[in-house]
């Protein structure tokens, strides 16, 4: 049986958010919906005459309202996430404790502050890896996650090659 | 320690989606936004429709009332159709969760016990607490939360848990600071 123990951090946080969202629909078909919208909207603004200005206003315009734009977007991808993630870490107390993972050829337990958990391999819906974590999904929404810099170059290999064979390619 | 046994049904976290994110305030934006975006694009229009009259004012905002009306169904096929299959879903997927569950509680806090694992939760570990018609719902933090649906429990078992809620994580729907 291979042990580890480790502590997450706000960074792992949010690479487990980011993990988890990729390739989710729904979040494409909001995107895809707000960019209709502000196409839509930059439409009907043309529709009205709003960009018949002499040429150095429009050029203010359009400069103030991509430097809006720009500042919302770096803000909701470089400052949000992390500061809900420094939250949550606040907030939830068994993530501020150690948690323990074991596995061997049957499956993996977890054990945190408040309790502990035992599943097989064949429990998992499916597995990710990012460049820091492994995430081991119960369903679509729940999940398991094991940073990479608790384990040796030996674990890692060995969980991955676990995750392969009883749960299939990561996906 | 008083207890109850019971399977989860796919209809405990559709619920608990709904009551949560009813007490989402990004989601409750985006239910009135295509709301605002209309008055708002009607409100740019204002002079145009001054002079040309309303009928020429809904055509000219027709683009971002189209777009409106489309994001005003993608809610209402999120609420009804798309949370309900993912409800469906979850439990099927989640395995640990198709068992028998068992929920405990004392005057210091929770258990949760299922057939692979427990979990043990303080009543001052948790931040936040809500109340719906059909369950409450405990948060460990904003992303992590138990449902306990109502069914389970008993007149005086459900005023017993709210008493606990309250004095140890204040008013229901408050986020303890």
């Amino acid at each position: 049986m291979q042990t580890v123990t480790y502590r997450f951090d706000a960074t792992d946080i949010v690479d487990h958010w980011r993990v988890q969202r990729r390739g989710n629909r729904a979040i494409l078909v909001v995107r895809i919906v707000m960019l209709v919208f502000g196409v839509g909207y930059l439409a009907s603004m043309w529709n009205v005459g709003v960009f018949d200005m002499p040429m150095p206003e429009l050029l203010l315009s359009v400069g103030i309202g991509g430097a809006i734009a720009l500042a919302l977007v770096l803000l909701l991808v470089h400052y949000v996430p992390p500061a809900q993630a420094r939250r949550v870490i606040l907030q939830q107390k068994s993530l501020r404790g150690d948690w323990t993972a074991a596995w061997d050829a049957q499956g993996i337990g977890f054990t945190s502050t408040n309790g502990q958990s035992r599943l097989a391999w064949g429990d998992f819906h499916k597995w990710r890896e990012s460049s820091r974590s492994f995430l081991l999904f119960q369903s679509d929404v729940a999940y398991s996650a094991i940073p990479k810099r608790a384990l040796t170059d030996i674990e890692l290999v060995m969980l991955r090659d676990s995750l392969l064979g009883a749960v299939g390619p990561s996906r | 320690m008083a207890s109850v046994s019971f399977q989860y049904l796919p209809e405990d976290f559709l619920d608990a989606w709904r009551l949560q994110m009813r007490h989402n305030r990004i989601v409750r934006f985006s239910r009135w936004m295509p709301l605002f975006l209309v008055a708002f694009s009607f409100l740019v229009s204002w002079a145009e429709i001054r002079d040309q009259g309303v009928l020429y004012g809904v055509l000219l905002n027709l683009p971002m009332m189209a777009l409106a009306g489309l994001l005003l169904g993608l809610n209402v096929l999120n609420n009804k159709v798309l949370l309900p299959r993912r409800a469906r879903r979850f439990l099927a997927q989640q395995k640990s969760l198709q068992g028998e569950a068992t929920i405990s509680w004392d005057s210091e806090g929770m258990s949760f016990a299922i057939a692979n694992g427990h979990t043990r939760v303080a009543w001052v570990d948790y931040v936040r607490w809500l109340e719906g018609d059909k369950l409450l719902l405990l948060f460990q933090s904003d992303h992590l939360f138990n449902a306990l649906p109502k069914r389970l429990f008993n007149d005086g078992q459900a005023a017993e848990i709210r008493d606990y809620l309250t004095a140890a994580v204040g008013k229901v729907g408050k986020t303890r600071k």
